[in-house]
């Protein structure tokens, strides 16, 4: 339901958070409905989780921002993947990929 | 490039912080505007959209110090930050800075300067190679109850030691002695030692210039090099680098300068070995004839040894022992019985001293705990005043490690303040202590603020720091916003926290009991010291002392040379009386010989003190006579022999008879004994210490006898600097190669004697003094703050008729409450401790009830004192007022 899960796993946010800036650049609130949207509602990252992430991530140079208008003309900040953020992206999700695999293979044995 | 990246952000994080934060804000505003925007179009009346959207965010200002605890170089922003307000917090409350600041200095720098001497005399090491390889020879003979170090091994003994053993690399004697050095016209009076020519090689040093005394040297008739110090090279000849081969007379003799020593090198010391000079300047070979090399019943020097790589001082002690045993046999049976004794050189170096510095470390760390207990209470009552503003700051999403870290930033900032106040303060106060001087504790004019005294300055303030700052932090920080917010005061936390601060005075006035007691029992000691009755008088007098060398060996030539120089000094203006002796008392050097007096047996355990004297020595000396005469110009080489002996003698062998009269002989090898006839009794006199009673004492006329080295003793109001130069003429023209030195007074003499006693007394008593001022401050401010946290009640009580007088004794009472509980656990605690001190005490007992009474009632009035103020104040609470507060 909430953000529990980034606490249980670390990196996971950050990997949703790459995911979801994939598809173009977006701004915080963007980002925290379109992780909720692509985990089917699981996830619902509060701004308290996000925002350090955001800063933290684009400090080590995965993301960068930038100040633009939201559709209903508001200004907000946006946020795009640089490429160190793709090949990031690609670390962890080979990272995760390992992960579930390793999970699943242990709860399949009896 | 995310390392550049990382640096980029670090740099605009710490540079344009105000940008980055009106970023921040803007973009969580932007986001808060957005949420609201959401659920308006969700369909929620704006009053709702609004609380929903608010409660999505969290508070803003939270989530904002969540984001800034992520960003790069955050730990360093919030370091400066804290260190701003810091700053500020304690500029606002002067007088508490000022007070925990110089308490601070006070306790750092009394603590760095005490370690500045230990590390000088203790710590840095001797400027010998490998120090602890070096060994000292003795050899002790349990016949003649005798102190070790009297006992150097005899000549023949110590070079067959010296050629059998195998423990010891090298062996070598010294013999420290004074010498006329003359050069370019002028003579001065040096010490410095004859060496064997193992001795540098011994000692492990190099020389700065030239070579040293080597084993090619110390053969009859090559023995005329000298090497000098490196203070003599820059006094006496502006440190030129052309001195190699230079001449130099050294007692008549002309000597060629073959090396200088480096600077800190000047052994033997006056604490190194008896009969030294206060250093060494000079070191000539000792060329010894084989007889004297034959010598088993004569050891004029001390041994040295370095033991060899890997070998113990166990190892070397049982050799010597086996080696000695089989030397010992080869004299006649009645004179055996002498062993061999190796101790190391740095115990022995630092023996002495090592007791009387280890209990003023003792003393100011007592002194630095008390420092730390009365900071940390005058932080917990700050602390205390700051619950509101700490509800508020964790209200507002502080974390506690943030709290603890602000406040522990304020601590060290205390400490860095008060330990630099207290660096200036050490750096000071150890130029006071070398202008204290003692005399008796080697190399204490090396100590000095280098870098082992400043790192453990900044250990330790580090420490204290800890210490006074993370108990209370902690404490402090252990709040909870919404107790402290509704109290809207500070009521609800203080129990514990009081108790707490109570008990630190306990403690405090316990601490300072204990200096107190320590530093009364040595000044008890001392005062009974500088009453002791010394013999002699020690006002108006001036001393000096002469070396005679080779060309006086006749006594004739002896006897000339000091009659023509006293009689030149009686006819001085202002000089009412001068005499010689052979050793002066309190002038380092004593001879101890054994008698036989006429009609009682000979015991060999018994040393008499014995001197001689001219007949002008005891008038003035200001020597009572009880009986009898003094000497004469009569009693000369042709007469008679006479003798003087002391009271203690005279008790001793003929009490209750006629003393005059009696005779007695020295016990000396010679067949046929040369009897002396007491003419005279005169007043016992203390000669090395005022602390040791005096022993059995006999003189005999100098005129009678044979004697190189003496010293002249002046009655006379003149001060030694206007007699100086007409001495010096007279002496030259006698003998222009005679040195007059250490030139004094008696009363100088004897203030040296106990100035060792005197500068622990001193430091010790300054410590206790400051511990006393401090442990008052402490308890004052606890009563002040504690009467201003109970105005609501104290108000109540008046307000339903308490008397002032009541709530006076209240206050009074909880102040002295805890002075008497520390009192109690002082005096107990002393008990237990001055056994510690017992050794240094002299003439009291280490449990002297006196001073334990007087230090309770001092303590108990001066607290009177201090708790009154506060006191007075209670009774001045407006009940009115007192019950609006809050």
């Amino acid at each position: 339901m909430n953000s529990e899960p980034t606490t249980l796993l670390q990196g996971t946010l950050d990997l949703l958070i790459l995911k979801s800036l994939v598809v173009g650049e977006m701004h915080g609130l963007g980002i925290s409905r379109r992780i909720q949207q692509i985990t089917g509602g699981t996830f619902v990252v509060k701004p308290g989780s996000l925002f350090p992430a955001l800063h933290r991530m684009e400090e080590e140079g995965w993301i960068s921002s930038f100040w633009g208008d939201s559709k209903n003309n508001r200004r907000a900040k946006y946020y795009r993947l640089t490429s160190p953020g793709r090949k990031q992206l690609e670390v962890e999700t080979k990272r995760w990929g390992r992960i579930s695999w390793a999970i699943a293979q242990a709860l399949e044995a009896s | 490039m995310p390392l550049f990246v990382k640096v980029r952000s670090f740099l605009r994080n710490l540079i344009s912080t105000r940008g980055v934060e009106a970023d921040l804000d803007q973009e969580v505003h932007s986001h808060l505007e957005m949420l609201i925007e959401e659920n308006i179009r969700a369909g929620l009346p704006p009053n709702e959209a609004q609380r929903a959207a608010r409660i999505e965010l969290g508070g803003i200002e939270q989530l904002k110090e969540q984001v800034r605890e992520e960003l790069v170089g955050n730990w360093l922003r919030s370091v400066f930050s804290d260190c701003r307000y810091g700053i500020r917090q304690l500029r606002k409350n002067r007088g508490f800075t000022a007070v925990a600041v110089l308490t601070l200095a006070l306790g750092i720098g009394s603590t760095t300067s005490v370690f500045s001497l230990i590390n000088a005399v203790l710590i840095r090491s001797l400027p010998y190679g490998e120090p602890e390889r070096l060994v000292y020879l003795w050899s002790p003979n349990p016949r003649f109850q005798l102190p070790v170090e009297y006992l150097s091994p005899m000549n023949a003994d110590f070079f067959e030691l010296q050629k059998q053993n195998h423990s010891l690399g090298s062996l070598a004697l010294f013999g420290p002695a004074r010498f006329n050095v003359a050069s370019e016209g002028r003579a001065d009076a040096l010490g410095g030692a004859r060496v064997t020519g193992e001795f540098f090689k011994t000692m492990g040093v190099t020389p700065e210039l030239g070579r040293t005394v080597d084993e090619e040297d110390d053969q009859p008739g090559r023995e005329q090099v000298v090497v000098i110090s490196h203070r003599l090279w820059e006094v006496q000849f502006g440190a030129t680098l052309n001195i190699l081969g230079r001449a130099l007379l050294v007692d008549a003799k002309p000597y060629r300068i073959v090396g200088v020593m480096p600077a800190r090198f000047a052994f033997p010391h006056a604490t190194d070995a008896m009969d030294a000079a206060k250093v060494s300047d000079i070191w000539i070979p000792w060329a010894m004839t084989p007889e004297q090399k034959a010598n088993r019943n004569e050891g004029a020097g001390n041994a040295i040894g370095r033991l060899r790589q890997g070998v113990s001082l166990g190892q070397a002690q049982a050799e010597m022992s086996a080696l000695m045993t089989k030397i010992d046999a080869l004299r006649p049976s009645k004179d055996q019985g002498f062993g061999a004794l190796v101790r190391p050189f740095v115990a022995s170096v630092t023996g002495g001293s090592r007791r009387e510095l280890l209990l003023l470390m003792g003393a100011v760390a007592f002194l630095m705990l008390i420092v730390c207990s009365n900071v940390a209470s005058l932080v917990m009552a700050r602390a205390e005043g700051k619950a509101y503003e700490m509800g508020v700051r964790v209200a507002l999403g502080a974390s506690r490690s943030r709290l603890i870290r602000q406040l522990l930033t304020e601590s060290f900032l205390l400490v860095v303040g008060g330990g630099l106040l207290g660096c200036s303060l050490a750096f000071v106060s150890s130029r006071l202590l070398m202008r204290l001087d003692p005399g008796n504790i080697p190399r204490l004019e090396e100590a000095s603020l280098d870098t082992t005294v400043l790192f453990f300055a900044v250990g330790l303030s580090a420490l204290t720091g800890l210490l006074f700052g993370l108990f209370p932090s902690l404490s402090a920080s252990r709040c909870h916003p919404a107790a402290v917010l509704n109290y809207s005061g500070n009521r609800s936390v203080r129990g514990g926290r009081s108790r707490f601060r109570a008990g630190l005075i306990v403690a405090q006035v316990a601490l300072t009991v204990v200096l107190l007691i320590g530093s009364g029992l040595l000044i008890r000691s001392l005062q009974r010291v500088y009453s002791v009755d010394k013999g002699f008088e020690a006002h108006s007098t001036v001393t000096m002392h002469f070396s005679l060398d080779a060309r006086y060996s006749q006594p004739e030539r002896q006897t000339a040379f000091y009659r023509g120089l006293l009689d030149k000094l009686t006819a001085l203006p202002g000089v009412q009386a001068a005499g010689a002796v052979s050793n002066l008392p309190f002038g380092h050097g004593e001879t101890l010989s054994w008698l036989t007096v006429e009609g009682s047996p000979f015991d060999e355990k018994i040393f008499f003190q014995t001197r001689s004297v001219s007949p002008h020595y005891f008038s003035a000396m200001g020597i009572h006579l009880f009986e009898g005469r003094y000497f004469t110009d009569d009693d000369a080489a042709s007469r008679p022999l006479v003798a003087i002996v002391n009271r203690s003698f005279a008790e001793k062998y003929f009490r209750g008879q006629e003393v005059l009269g009696k005779r007695f002989h020295f016990v000396d090898g010679s067949p046929t004994p040369t009897w002396y006839r007491i003419v005279g009794v005169v007043a016992d006199i203390r000669h090395s210490s005022l602390e040791e009673s005096p022993r059995l004492q006999a003189y005999l006329p100098f005129w009678q006898g044979s004697t190189t080295d003496a010293s002249i003793v002046i009655r006379t109001n003149a001060s030694p600097d206007s007699l100086a130069s007409a001495v010096r003429k007279g002496v030259n023209a006698i003998d222009p190669a005679l040195a007059l030195g250490d030139m004094s007074t008696m009363d100088q003499l004897v203030a040296e004697a106990t100035a060792g006693r005197r500068f622990h007394t001193l430091l010790l008593s300054v410590f206790a003094g400051a511990a006393l001022l401090l442990a008052l401050v402490g308890l004052y401010a606890l009563l002040v703050s504690s009467v201003q946290q109970r105005t609501a009640e104290l108000g109540i009580r008046m307000a339903l008729g308490a008397q002032q007088a009541h709530l006076l004794s209240l206050v009074l009472g909880d102040g002295m409450k805890l002075v008497l509980i520390g009192l109690s656990i002082g005096l107990v605690a002393s008990r237990a401790l001055t056994r510690f001190v017992a050794r240094v005490l002299y003439g009291v007992s280490s449990t002297d009830p006196a001073t334990f009474f007087t230090v309770a009632l001092l303590y108990v009035c001066i607290s009177l004192a201090a708790c009154w103020i506060p006191a007075h104040r209670a009774t001045r609470v407006d009940p009115i007022i007192a019950l609006r507060y809050d």
